[in-house]
């Protein structure tokens, strides 16, 4: 490979990381814009969904349905812990959130090991397609294409949520304007138990598709939920096109800096990055700035 | 009791008690020593912690990454320049605390869930450059062989000596923070705490002040990672990652975050807990690992914040103050 074919691969496969990247940060995106809180379990929801879906097809079960049930199971795990932790903690703050969101994803993290092991599972979700395709010398997995495609349809989705639906718009009158919204009726409660359902299910489906790649095992959640802030940070962390430009510059940075500079340092980059945003671009490259209220 | 008794045992009750550990130091086990010794390296750790979270109103995920950076620091100085094993110490000092003061008027800029984030990102990043730098940090695999504390002619390399050496360093830190807090930076910060805007109106320097908590925690962070490294002798990135952070976090919470025995109860009540379900849970659970040990921490974690967001001494406090005014 010459070197202007190295850096097509480190894109493309930077690309295809960085699209799963940005269904994590929708995760975090849709929590915040509601609620102001940062969900450090999100990560785990990843795990979650991914090692669901690999025993429900373990058992028989036809692999989309297997990836749905996951989905809406990993929902209903978010709903859950917003309704029996965060809500009771209404008072706690910023720092009491964090310490529940984090001692929540050290929780799914430990029990996963009772029922998965500490083994890598391979999923075998999409149908074989056969050899990689030859791009200009870069070669590229079958698999990215399912994944583009199941990313542009879980955006599509979205995007008739927030803008098709009663729920969705209650959502984006909940962002903009929390007060106004609550006196047209929309209850920040149901909100927020709603919020967090749709992280874990946007979790899930993170985990799920990055699986193929990468192998679903109970410790996977930690980075993928890191990078995925870090994608959500750059992207600004209130807007769904920030969320999606934030994944794949973060996903090409890295295969790239990986690829061409240091391959032991590849986790590092995002952290670095994460740094930078918050200190540089607090606002991000889509969002509004954030001003602080006395 | 007499009005005024109440507060001459207060005054005493320190006292005493050190004198009881110290005269303990003569009886106890080995292992008991061993233990204890534990507690008192991370309790002063943890007293950082509580000095930033507490009293700054700062959060910090990184806490472990200072731990390691002076670890690693008196290692290096000591195993690899010959350094004697105090002057390893105060260079970890030393370092921590040039790191802290460069980050922290650049990372403290920012708060809550950021602040959280980017120290837990900082945490990180030591946590990558130690695994990488092999030629420096020895790598995955750790350093061995590092030489045992020795101040003079005095050698810390049983575990009864080094017992009394971290006992009473440990309380002279105590007293220190208690100090501190009485002085004009401990009223500092509690202005800071109450509202930064009104604290920076009778101009006290809010972010000089954050980043001197900051400096002050990661300097006790480092000098207890270094005692860690002289004390066990071998030192590796695992014992440093992330989760031994959220560890410092769980025992602060569990003590209190603003008070000066605190931290030392919170670690107590840890490390007998841990020490405790690390020989019981395996027995529930014969499949699942040492994690089930965290995951019983977290569910704590999540009970004191959501049912006593102040710790647990404040919480009992409360409890009994309520009885007393039923009593009455």
């Amino acid at each position: 490979m010459n070197q202007g074919q190295q850096f097509l691969q480190y894109t493309l496969s930077g690309l295809t990381t960085g699209v799963i990247y940005a269904i994590v940060a929708l995760g975090y995106v849709t929590v915040f814009n509601v609620t102001g809180v940062i969900n450090f379990m999100q990560g785990e929801l990843a795990m979650l969904g991914a090692l669901l879906t690999v025993s429900l097809m373990a058992w028989g079960v036809n692999g989309v349905v297997a990836a749905l049930a996951a989905v809406i199971v990993t929902a209903c795990v978010g709903a859950a812990v917003e309704t029996v932790t965060i809500r009771p903690a209404g008072k706690a703050g910023a720092h009491g959130l964090i310490l529940i969101t984090l001692a929540w994803s050290l929780i799914i993290r430990g029990l996963a090991p009772l029922f998965w092991g500490t083994r890598s599972y391979k999923l075998a979700l999409f149908p074989d397609l056969g050899e990689a395709l030859n791009i200009g010398g870069a070669v590229l997995p079958r698999e990215t294409g399912w994944i583009l495609a199941i990313t542009v349809a879980v955006m599509a989705l979205l995007m008739i949520f927030f803008y098709r639906s009663f729920p969705g718009l209650a959502w984006r009158a909940s962002a903009s304007n929390a007060l106004a919204a609550r006196l047209m009726g929309i209850k920040p409660r149901t909100m927020s138990t709603l919020v967090f359902a749709l992280s874990g299910a946007l979790g899930a489906v993170a985990g799920i598709v990055v699986t193929p790649l990468t192998l679903a095992s109970f410790d996977m959640g930690f980075a993928l939920g890191l990078k995925g802030f870090v994608a959500a940070a750059l992207g600004g962390l209130t807007r769904v096109h920030g969320a999606l430009l934030g994944g794949v510059l973060l996903g090409v940075f890295e295969a790239l800096g990986g690829g061409l500079v240091a391959t032991g340092y590849k986790n590092a980059i995002a952290y670095v990055v994460l740094i930078l945003v918050l200190l540089v671009k607090p606002e991000g490259l889509t969002g509004r700035k954030i001003r602080d209220k006395v | 009791m007499a009005p005024g008794a109440w507060k001459r045992t207060e005054r005493a009750l320190p006292l005493v008690l050190l004198a009881a550990m110290l005269a303990g130091g003569a009886v106890l086990s080995r292992s008991q020593l061993n233990l204890i010794n534990f507690i008192a390296i991370f309790t002063i750790a943890v007293l950082g912690m509580g000095l930033l979270l507490g009293y700054a109103g700062q959060i910090s995920l990184g806490q472990a990454g200072f731990m390691a950076v002076g670890a690693y620091t008196t290692t290096i100085a000591t195993t690899k320049f010959g350094l004697p094993p105090v002057a390893g110490v105060l260079l970890a000092m030393v370092a921590c605390a040039v790191l802290a003061v460069a980050l922290g008027r650049v990372v403290l800029r920012l708060k809550g869930y950021f602040l959280a984030l980017a120290t837990l990102a900082l945490g990180e990043i030591i946590f990558v450059v130690l695994r990488e730098w092999v030629d420096l940090t020895g790598g995955p695999s750790g350093m061995y062989n590092i030489p045992s504390l020795s101040i003079g002619g005095l050698q810390f390399d049983s575990y009864r000596s080094f017992y009394y050496l971290v006992v009473i360093l440990t309380a002279l830190l105590m007293l220190f923070q208690r100090n501190l807090l009485r002085s004009r930076t401990g009223r500092a910060l509690q202005a800071i705490q109450d509202g930064e805007v009104a604290a920076e109106s009778v101009s006290i320097d809010v972010m000089g002040y954050k980043v001197l908590a900051f400096v002050l925690s990661a300097v006790l962070a480092g000098l207890s990672g270094a005692l860690y490294a002289h004390y066990v002798q071998f030192i590796s990135p695992e014992g440093f990652g992330m989760v031994v952070s959220i560890e410092l976090l769980i025992m602060i919470m569990i003590g209190s975050p603003r008070s000066i025995y605190g931290p030392a109860l919170g670690v107590i009540v840890f490390f007998l807990s841990k020490d405790y379900l690390e020989h019981f849970l395996p027995k529930v659970f014969p499949q699942a690992g040492s994690q089930m040990v965290m995951v019983f921490f977290s569910i704590i974690l999540i009970l004191i914040v959501i049912f006593a967001p102040h710790g647990i001494i404040p919480a009992v406090g409360d409890l009994l103050g309520q009885r007393r005014k039923k009593a009455v």
